[in-house]
């Protein structure tokens, strides 16, 4: 299996401020990877910098996707490459109805494909596939068809933000899809709807970077690897059992064991 | 002075307006009104707000349209088609450079006494009708006012009598070719006691084929009577080398109901400044503005509410995007009269600012003499948020794409809300290609 996503000794900083401080992790492909780690040690910031807003500063290291170091590129193009990022707190875009957002989306990612196409023929999403496509996905997220003639995110609850996020990843159908905090402020039911969904996804061509605080949604997506971060590094890696232990015991014990001192809760 | 040399001056003078009055044959009373026009522009200023001052319109290089024969019209593609489109309504008047070369009125509607043909033709078939109303105009308000009285040599004459419903819109189209002109026109809109009528206003140019600066000035009188509605739409897409002064002065009568739907996007400088007299126990007006600038644009919009008699009702909504280093301020005034208890006034602007260059103004302000009513007010300006781009481009649009789909979303609730599609349509695809640099 090859590399889908290699991030290496990965240094950001946020106004000044080092957040990573050499970071490195691997995914390959159709491999699910959780991150947990205690507040402030810099996990969205990771979210946020893999897909590449502005304010978050790379000093050092490099971000590969499928080969290609995309530290360079623009949100967008790393976006039709494939990657995807449901936001922890997704913004509202006021008079913009989810269905047509959605659909801009597609043609937007399909532009890319033809781009990167052998024979540099598009691959045009017809209206009725679009639409087949669409009802197929909200029907795994138990959503009403009525919900994508909402604007996008506005006047949704905490729950349905989150949902419409995790439709955006289904109907987009990235390669890696970096989830961050997808699960926090969700009831259990939709906790295992958002999962099933992210299931529906799992295969050799999606892989997935989970960032929680929870064991929960991990009992679902059950993750080939755990990770546990902290102060801009990941200090320990290991399988599913390892959420359990974090579940269990907190994170004091795997610090004590590796000797690092906490540091004040800052946000990152 | 040698009338036809006057008639053809580019320096306005009092010989001109007598020559250009001499020309149509005019009745004396006619004469007499643009005369008084005169001395009004003689002593009058010219426009201007707190942020608006009328530079790079030099008076003395305008010519005003004075002799409809003299003219070649050739009708260019583009407008062709927007005639063409037009041919499905029930009435259409085209005016090319100011002259009236198309009018069309449905055999249907003329059997219903409708009348809807240029004033000047007006003025020769209904002396009476156009004189009692052209009597009631308000007084100029400041030069480029006085010089449109002046000089007006065309606009639309809209009739409806009483009772007639008019179902399919009509429509006017203004059409400006030529730089160096000064169009000067008079418009009336009269809905007689329970008829109602929905009105639509093109005003259009070629986008870069003008040399140099024209005048274009336009007052509209609109009167609803009783019970009346009427739906009075316009989009303004001129060439950016024009100078566009609108005043539109509504009087609506008993439970008449006016909507206003404005759309502005073109003219260098643009100063349009509405009236709406609420002159009837429930009587209703929605006026809803959209407008988008760019470039070196300059807007300065007024709508004013008067609310003279009880349980009236006006609502004004202002929603534009700026661009560049363009310029908009919207003024709304609203009066509620002592008499005019249980009114509802509402008046809102709102305005998006793309990037760092422009700048936006509102000012609204209230003078309520009457202690039982309900009057609000809000205005905002925001920039383009960095975090909803981000997000947008983060599902792969461009940021060129991310900024464009944030303005179709401010726009789009209010654009959805105006009850003609055809304009809904026009204004989108207004929008689209302004964005794009087209227009």
């Amino acid at each position: 299996m090859t590399e889908q996503l290699e991030i290496k000794n990965l240094h950001v900083n946020v106004e000044g401020k080092e957040i990573l401080k050499g970071l490195d992790l691997s995914i390959k492909k159709g491999e699910v990877h959780a991150i947990m780690g205690p507040n402030g040690s810099g996990k969205s910031t990771l979210a946020q910098s893999l897909m590449g807003h502005p304010k978050y500063d790379v000093t050092q290291g490099e971000v590969l996707f499928k080969g290609q170091n995309i530290l360079d590129l623009e949100p967008d193009e790393r976006a039709r490459m494939g990657l995807f990022l449901a936001f922890q707190y997704p913004y509202e875009i006021s008079g913009v109805p989810l269905s047509r957002f959605l659909l801009q989306a597609v043609k937007a990612r399909n532009e890319e494909s033809a781009e990167t196409a052998s024979n540099g023929k598009a691959k045009k999403l017809a209206f009725g596939e679009f639409r087949k496509l669409l009802k197929e996905k909200l029907e795994i997220l138990r959503m009403d068809e009525s919900f994508t003639k909402r604007y996008l995110n506005e006047g949704f609850s905490g729950g349905e933000k989150k949902r419409a996020e995790i439709l955006q990843m289904l109907v987009l159908q990235p390669e890696i899809a970096i989830l961050d905090e997808t699960d926090s402020g969700l009831d259990i039911d939709s906790v295992k709807i958002v999962a099933e969904g992210v299931n529906s996804m799992r295969g050799e061509n999606f892989g997935c970077l989970a960032i929680t605080h929870y064991q929960r949604i991990l009992n679902y997506l059950k993750p080939d690897y755990v990770h546990v971060m902290v102060a801009g590094c990941i200090v320990k890696s290991g399988d599913y059992q390892l959420a359990r232990e974090l579940e269990e015991g907190g994170y004091d014990p795997i610090l004590e064991e590796l000797g690092i001192e906490r540091e004040a809760e800052e946000v990152s | 002075m040698d009338a036809t040399k006057a008639l053809h001056e580019k320096n306005f003078s009092l010989e001109q307006v007598e020559a250009f009055s001499a020309s149509r044959n005019e009745p004396e009373w006619l004469l007499r009104w643009r005369r008084e026009a005169w001395d009004a522009f003689e002593a009058l200023p010219m426009p201007g707000t707190r942020y608006t001052q009328v530079r790079g319109l030099d008076l003395t290089a305008i010519e005003p349209v004075v002799d409809a024969s003299t003219q070649k019209i050739l009708i260019p593609k583009e407008l062709k088609e927007l005639v063409e489109e037009g041919t499905n309504e029930a009435g259409a008047l085209l005016f090319v450079n100011g002259t009236l070369i198309q009018s069309t009125l449905s055999a249907a509607l003329k059997k219903k006494g409708v009348l809807f043909t240029d004033i000047t033709q007006a003025i020769e078939e209904e002396p009476d009708l156009v004189k009692r109303y052209l009597q009631k105009l308000e007084k100029p308000a400041d030069r480029i006012h006085a010089l449109q009285r002046a000089l007006f040599n065309g606009g639309p004459f809209v009739y409806i009598p009483k009772g007639v419903a008019v179902e399919q819109p009509i429509k006017t189209i203004q059409f400006i070719t030529e730089s160096g002109l000064g169009l000067f026109s008079q418009g009336f809109l009269i809905a007689e006691p329970e008829s109602s009528v929905t009105y639509l206003e093109e005003f259009y140019s070629p986008h870069t084929e003008l040399e140099s600066v024209a005048l274009q000035a336009t007052g509209s009188r609109v009167h609803v009577g009783r019970g009346a509605q009427v739906n009075f739409a316009a989009v303004q897409n001129w060439s950016p080398q024009i100078f566009n002064f609108t005043r539109r002065w509504a009087q609506i009568d008993q439970d008449a109901k006016l909507r206003w739907t404005l759309g502005w996007l073109g003219g260098r400088l643009t100063m349009s400044h509405i009236e709406n007299i609420l002159d009837g126990t429930g009587a209703a007006v929605e006026d809803v503005q959209i407008f988008f600038t760019s470039g070196r644009q300059h807007f300065d919009l007024t709508s004013n509410l008067r609310h003279q008699k009880p349980h009236t009702r006006g609502e004004v909504t202002v929603k534009g995007v700026l661009k560049d280093k363009s310029e908009a301020s919207f003024w709304g005034r609203i009066r509620i009269e002592p008499g005019a208890q249980h009114s509802n006034a509402f008046q809102s602007s709102r305005s998006l600012i793309v990037e760092n260059g422009p700048r936006s103004n509102a000012i609204p302000s209230l003078e309520i003499e009457a202690n039982d009513v309900r009057c609000t007010h809000a205005a905002s300006a925001s920039q383009v948020d960095e975090e909803q781009i981000f997000y947008l481009r983060s599902r792969g649009f461009t940021a060129d794409q991310a900024r464009k789909t944030i303005v179709d979303g401010f726009f789009e609730p209010t654009i959805a809300g105006i009850p003609l599609p055809q304009v809904q349509d026009r204004i989108r695809d207004l929008v689209d290609r302004k964005w794009q640099g087209q227009i």
